[in-house]
Formats: structure tokens, C-alpha cells, sequence
């Protein structure tokens, strides 16, 4: 009877483990997308209305899946834009599993926030947005390819575990 | 936000200590902070500029100085940038000097910034007394004319009246050129102009009377600074409308105000019902109008 409890339990937790690489693939996916939205959005705002970066900031920690990371920026802005986009980039790292190319894309978009004209802040936006948009593409692709090999080779790890030790 | 304690706000965190440790007699009588790259610090006050103990301005603290005052938003504040100032949160004007960007032969932006002058703002609120009783007479509202020399204090005068005659109940309109009698920042007026007063800033003169005009239907007007002849134009037509137009110009004394031109023409065609000096003791001496 115990040794049925045990495979149970390697089988449940190797689909658990399946699962969390796949929600973290997801998170990281829906963040990045988020992201490449909201700096097009951005980009319409200061093109339209120059809207400043704390009204920026204010609407976007509202809704939608990069919304912490906003609010992180817009409550450490006291320290300066540039600090505060770093500091919020670390902790959306951890959170949202980023590798080292989409913290610089993420970092790319917030570096010289609201020190330039119009213009140039535009052409800078506009690059930032598209090397998101290209990493937020690129988590579509892999979780895609393996978000649901992930989760079957949880499973399929556990039940093979299980099988080993009975 | 307003006064000494909210410009220090303003200030980079490196200085703002050694502006904090400054003889009460200078904070409160303090006009300007003064940032030259490369050297101390300086505050204008008592009508000198007294240098304060801190290291050498660098390029970090203009520019830390010039993002607080622009609430890290240069792009939203492009068309002031291109003016050579900011107003800032608290009604604070940040002057600024550099190397000026020139696309086809006009200025476009600033860059290399080496100096920045910081005015501060303080609200007072009885600079109009006197005035109030020349153009509030027996509940009729006359057209005014404030002259003055630079620096007396004539945008403070016009934003006092401007606050008392709301407060009675006259709807005004203000065109706020260049935000300082209201100091609006992100659609929020850093100074009280009272409950019937509707500010358009940012708009030319002459431009924003005439929208004024047709769109808030306003008992009077106000306006700083009269310098081209454009605002002076719209001026006399305004004086058509029914509104009344409340003023201010530049002028050393009455006699080099009724001689210019500009002013000439306005007075003469009765624009203004009453025109006053503001002499040094900042007193108002009604000017004699044929």
C-alpha cells in the first residue's frame, strides 16, 4: 500500500514540476508581451499628448500583466527614473523568470526615460519596443515548442520514477 | 511645495543639505539658487548672490536639477526646454543656459548644459491690496495696466488681483503664456487664483486671448507681460468683446511707459481705465490717463 502512495506521490510531483517550468515559461511570455504593449503604448501617449512619465507610470501599474512592475518603478521614482527602472527590472526578473537578454531589452526601454525631446525619445522608444516585442516573440515561440513538452515530461519523469523504485 | 523648503526639493540630493544649513535671514529673503557648472553653488538674496559652502556643480547635479523640475519628463516640456526654462512643481521657474540647437536658423533645444537659475516662488497674498480698490470700484470692474522695472513684482501683483477679483465672484481668464501666474504642472495650478478663474497655459498671447474670448466668455482677462506688438493688437480688440483686460509690462519708469509705442497706442485708445507704477517700495502710483 505504501509503496502505491509513494509512486503516487513521485507522479504527482514530477507533473508539478512539469507544470512549473511551463507557468514560468508562460509568465515570462505574457510579461514580455505585456511589456512590448505597453512601450508601443507609451509611445503613443508621448507622441499624442507628450504625457509625462509619472502619469505614464501611474496608468500602466494598473492593469495588465507588467502592472507590478510599473507600480515598482512609479514607488521607487524618489531615487530618480533611471535607479527605479533598474531596481523594478531585478525584481520583475526574479518574478517573471527573465533571462539575461530580456532584462536588457526591459532595461533598454526605461535607460534615459524622459531625458530627451520629443523626437529622440520617440526613436529610442521605438527600438527598445521592437527588441521587446522581438524577445516577447521569441518566449511565444518557446513556450510553444515546450510548454506542453514540459508538463507531459513531468508527468511522464514522475511516472517513470515510480516505476524504477516499485 | 512652495517657497524655500519646496525649491530645495528641487535642488540634486548632493546640495540639498548645504542649501538646508543656510542662515534663516537668506532662507527667507532668498530669490534664486544659481547652478554654474564648475563652481559653487549660489543663492540671490538681500540683493546679492551669496555663495554657499558645497563642491563644484557637475554635469550629474544640472542635470539631476533639470529632471526634478521637469518631473523626468524633458519630452513633455520640450517647448519650454526651447524657450531656455521650466516651470516647475510649486510654481518655480528653472532658467536654463547651454549650447543652443539650431534647426533652420531657430532654436531647437539646449544641450551642454552650464548653468541653471532657479527663481523661487513664494505666494503672497496682499501684494494686490492697494490695486484691488483701483479696479474693483463699486462693484464695476475696470481694465488695468501694472508697469514695473524687472523683478518687482508685477506677476505676483496680477496674480494676487486676479485671486481677489474671483474671490468676488468675477469670472477671469487667464493667459499663461509661460505658466507663471498659475504654474500649472500636469493640469494642476500651483498657485491659488481663486474659484472663478479659468487658466490657459502655454498658448501664445495673443492666441490664447482670443480663444479665451470666444470660449470661456470671461468678465476679464489676464495677461503678463505685454512685450509684441501681436498681444498688443489683440488687446485692442479685445477691448470689443466687453472684457476687461488685466495686465502687466516692463517699464523703468511711467514717463518711458507713456513714451513706448506700444503702450502709448494702448492707452491712448482707452484699453486700460487705470494704469499704475509699482515704484521700489513696491507701492501702486496711478498713472495719469488722458
Amino acid at each position: 500500500m505504501s509503496g502505491l502512495w509513494g509512486a503516487l506521490l513521485l507522479v504527482a510531483a514530477g507533473t508539478a514540476a512539469g507544470f512549473g517550468a511551463a507557468r514560468e515559461l508562460g509568465a515570462r511570455r505574457r510579461f514580455l508581451g505585456a511589456m512590448a504593449d505597453a512601450a508601443a503604448w507609451m509611445q503613443e501617449e508621448i507622441s499624442a499628448l507628450a504625457t509625462p512619465v509619472a502619469v505614464l507610470l501611474e496608468r500602466l501599474s494598473g492593469e495588465g500583466e507588467a502592472a507590478p512592475f510599473f507600480a515598482d518603478v512609479a514607488a521607487l521614482m524618489q531615487q530618480g527614473c533611471a535607479s527605479a527602472w533598474q531596481d523594478a527590472t531585478a525584481r520583475a526578473a526574479a518574478r517573471f523568470f527573465l533571462g539575461g537578454q530580456d532584462v536588457a531589452a526591459v532595461l533598454a526601454l526605461g535607460d534615459g526615460l524622459g531625458r530627451y525631446g520629443r523626437e529622440e525619445e520617440l526613436a529610442r522608444m521605438g527600438l527598445a519596443q521592437s527588441r521587446l516585442a522581438a524577445r516577447a516573440e521569441a518566449a511565444e515561440q518557446l513556450c510553444r515548442r515546450y510548454g506542453r513538452l514540459l508538463r507531459f515530461a513531468g508527468f511522464a519523469a514522475g511516472a517513470c520514477a515510480a516505476l524504477l523504485i516499485s | 511645495m512652495y517657497g524655500f523648503e519646496g525649491a530645495i526639493g528641487l535642488m540634486p540630493a548632493s546640495l540639498r543639505v548645504a542649501f538646508e544649513e543656510l542662515p534663516p535671514l537668506w532662507r527667507q529673503n532668498g530669490e534664486e539658487f544659481r547652478l554654474r557648472r564648475g563652481r559653487a553653488p549660489t543663492l540671490y538674496a538681500l540683493g546679492a548672490e551669496r555663495q554657499v559652502s558645497a563642491p563644484p556643480v557637475g554635469e550629474r547635479e544640472l542635470a539631476e536639477c533639470l529632471a526634478l523640475c521637469c518631473g523626468g519628463s524633458a519630452y513633455a516640456v520640450e517647448d519650454e526646454l526651447r524657450q531656455g526654462y521650466v516651470s516647475a512643481p510649486g510654481g518655480h521657474r528653472l532658467g536654463l543656459c547651454g549650447r543652443a540647437v539650431l534647426r533652420d536658423g531657430t532654436v531647437s533645444g539646449l544641450r551642454e548644459l552650464s548653468s541653471l537659475c532657479l527663481r523661487i516662488a513664494r505666494p503672497v497674498t496682499d501684494a494686490a491690496a492697494e490695486l484691488e480698490k483701483l479696479v474693483w470700484r463699486e462693484g464695476r470692474l475696470c481694465s488695468c495696466l501694472i508697469l514695473a522695472p524687472p523683478g518687482r513684482g508685477k506677476s505676483t501683483a496680477l496674480r494676487d488681483l486676479v485671486r481677489r477679483l474671483s474671490l468676488r465672484g468675477v469670472r477671469i481668464s487667464v493667459a499663461d503664456e509661460r505658466g507663471e501666474l498659475g504654474g500649472a504642472v500636469n493640469g494642476r495650478l500651483s498657485f491659488d487664483l481663486g474659484p472663478c478663474t479659468d487658466v490657459l497655459t502655454g498658448c501664445p498671447k495673443a492666441e490664447a486671448v482670443y480663444r479665451l474670448l470666444r470660449c470661456m466668455s470671461p468678465r476679464a482677462v489676464a495677461v503678463d507681460e505685454i512685450t509684441a506688438p501681436a498681444e498688443a493688437e489683440c488687446m485692442l480688440q479685445a477691448a470689443g468683446f466687453g472684457a476687461e483686460i488685466l495686465a502687466t509690462a516692463h517699464a523703468f519708469s511711467p514717463q518711458e511707459a507713456l513714451r513706448r509705442p506700444l503702450y502709448r497706442q494702448l492707452l491712448e485708445a482707452g484699453v486700460f481705465s487705470v494704469a499704475v507704477f509699482m515704484d521700489a517700495q513696491r507701492r501702486m502710483l496711478p498713472l495719469e490717463l488722458a
